[in-house]
């Protein structure tokens, strides 16, 4: 009979705990509805807020989703804050980094964008998303001979990327690479007849 | 007028807003405003509270550093700058701002670190060459004058020039002249008359440096001087072999130095740590100080103390004050280019010095002090003081 006592008691405990849990999972479910609903509309500071209400700092999700947020109510600072934690809370998800390269982004924090990009490369050393916007990073710098090499890894995972080969064409360009930059040129006026930026770049060829 | 109007009410109007609240987007468009239309003071009001509200970025940093150069607070300026680049080692504006801010305050090496990361072309605009065979030439002329009937007013001259091997590295060679008249060894003669020896003291050196700045903050020097010492007619030669760090953090500075002289009378090794600090008051008032252990053969060791503090006191007018106590012989100071080995040892030495940039290009440097010398024979003191005009020409 003891038995049978704490056996339901263990059930009750347990059943409590469910269906609290439960009720805290609505919560934190509406709030990120009503989140949605607001940025849909524009109201970036009341998704903000209504995020706000259910925040915990160890959750991955409500961090990024405040980071997001908060970039878009031009609050770079907020952003960037709730990208760290996510990234802490999740050091191998690499999403997080590519959403903490838009804000640092507008504050033309190009070295930590960098550095997100050099992880993102360590973590998935092919991602083209991460390859590309490193590369012009370089590019921009006049590092011709890294960009290329970041370019290159794209074009030959997808041959025909427009934005990959230009820039590797440039980039060759710039090296002093004639022959393989009017290759480059040419392959990009096949992927966009008659584009401008190959016919520039096919104009300056000696 | 309209135009005006318009303008006065763009910058009223957010200006309220800015007081409403600080954001990204608010700071970006007022300083914006403020940098198009000269607004120097209002600008770096915002900037500053944009900054308590932590809201910082690279474009806020070069607004606020191109305010403060404008102002010719070119400190403040540098510091800007400095944060600026920190969003951003790429940008070509910020390194040149930093090129400027360097040349303005003198700081030589800061400017041709960040010389060698602006594009050639930039370079080549500017007339900036790598290589530099003569970056600068330095002259001193120093007349000393001293109560005592035994010692002569000495006369020191020197000229360095310094050459450019890179943006990183650059050598710097100097020549030096010492001459002093000292009476040696007073004996009585058979009727109880002194006799005095009149021996002409005189001292030629040769000094090299090579630098190598690890960073725009962070220097490693090493070198070797020189010194061929005539008294009367006996010549002596001494070797100093020198070397050391220099490095800026912030408002502050550290540097480590070891030297090794080695000469007739003896060996001396020397080692010291200096550190400052430059005030974030008007005038950028600044504290240096260095701390040097001597240790001469045969183990006897001294500490020499030396405490400086200045400040710009006048547009492109710098004023130092020193004060050095400690037996100063065969003391190695400013990083192996003096070495003060003369026959008598400073016991005190207080002093000031005036450095002038007249034009970016051209500065003259007067500097007195007061020396407390002890013969040494005796006890017994007499004192010296020293006038020293220079100039050092950039090319």
């Amino acid at each position: 009979m003891e038995i049978l006592r704490k056996t339901a008691i263990a059930i009750s405990f347990a059943f409590m705990l469910f269906s609290a849990q439960a009720q805290s999972s609505a919560v934190v479910q509406a709030a990120f509805t009503k989140s949605y609903v607001s940025e849909q509309a524009g109201n970036y500071m009341a998704a903000i807020s209504d995020l706000k209400s259910v925040y915990n700092v160890s959750d991955y999700t409500t961090n990024i989703r405040l980071g997001w947020l908060s970039y878009l109510a031009k609050q770079y600072t907020e952003s960037i804050r709730y990208y760290d934690i996510a990234i802490k809370l999740k050091p191998f998800a690499i999403e997080a980094r590519f959403g903490c390269v838009k804000p640092l982004s507008a504050i033309e924090s190009w070295e930590k964008v960098k550095g997100h990009y050099l992880q993102i490369l360590k973590i998935d050393p092919k991602n083209v998303t991460a390859n590309y916007w490193l590369g012009v990073i370089y590019y921009n710098r006049k590092d011709y001979a890294n960009a290329a090499k970041l370019f290159e890894i794209n074009v030959n995972l997808y041959p025909l990327d427009y934005d990959s080969v230009i820039m590797l064409a440039w980039s060759r360009l710039f090296q002093g690479k004639q022959a393989d930059a009017k290759v480059l040129f040419n392959h990009a006026l096949v992927i966009r007849p008659g584009d401008s930026s190959a016919l520039s770049g096919m104009k300056q060829l000696k | 007028m309209r135009k005006g109007l318009i303008l006065f009410l763009f910058i009223f109007s957010i200006s309220i807003h800015a007081k409403q609240k600080i954001d990204f987007q608010s700071t970006d468009s007022i300083t914006y405003q403020c940098y198009l239309n000269g607004e120097w003071d209002y600008l770096l009001s915002v900037g500053k509270e944009a900054l308590d509200h932590d809201i910082d970025f690279k474009r806020l940093r070069q607004r606020m550093g191109y305010a403060y150069f404008v102002k010719q607070d070119y400190f403040a300026a540098k510091s800007q700058y400095q944060k600026a680049i920190e969003f951003d080692e790429g940008d070509e504006e910020t390194r040149l701002y930093l090129y400027y801010c360097g040349l303005n305050l003198g700081d030589d090496d800061f400017s041709r670190y960040h010389a060698g990361s602006i594009t050639k072309e930039t370079r080549k605009g500017m007339n900036i060459s790598t290589i530099k065979p003569i970056d600068f030439v330095d002259f001193e002329f120093n007349k000393k004058t001293n109560n005592s009937t035994l010692r002569s007013n000495p006369i020191y001259s020197r000229i360095g020039v310094n050459t450019q091997l890179g943006y990183r590295l650059s050598l710097y060679q100097s020549v030096s002249n010492y001459s002093q008249s000292v009476v040696l060894n007073p004996t009585s003669s058979s009727n109880g008359m002194d006799i005095y020896s009149n021996a002409p003291t005189t001292q030629k050196e040769y000094h090299v440096a090579l630098k190598y700045l690890l960073s725009s903050h962070t220097s490693l020097y090493m070198g070797y001087h020189y010194v061929n010492t005539v008294v009367d007619t006996m010549s002596f030669g001494g070797n100093l072999y020198f070397g050391g760090f220099n490095t800026k953090i912030d408002r502050f500075h550290f540097g480590m130095n070891a030297s090794w002289l080695k000469n007739m009378m003896g060996s001396y090794k020397q080692i010291g740590v200096s550190g400052g600090v430059v005030l974030p008051v008007e005038g950028n008032v600044y504290f240096h100080t260095v701390i040097n252990r001597m240790i001469a053969s045969g183990n006897k060791s001294n500490t020499i103390f030396s405490q400086s503090v200045g400040a710009n006191i006048g547009r492109n007018l710098w004023a130092e004050g020193n004060i050095t106590l400690g037996n100063i012989k065969n003391y190695v100071d400013n990083n192996g280019l003096y070495v003060y080995n003369t026959l008598d040892p400073t016991v005190f030495r207080t002093g000031a010095t005036l450095f002038w940039n007249i034009t970016p290009k051209m500065t003259l440097i007067g500097n007195y002090i007061f020396d407390q010398k002890q013969y040494e024979s005796n006890t017994n003191y007499y004192y010296q003081q020293s006038f020293l005009g220079g100039i050092k020409w950039k090319f």
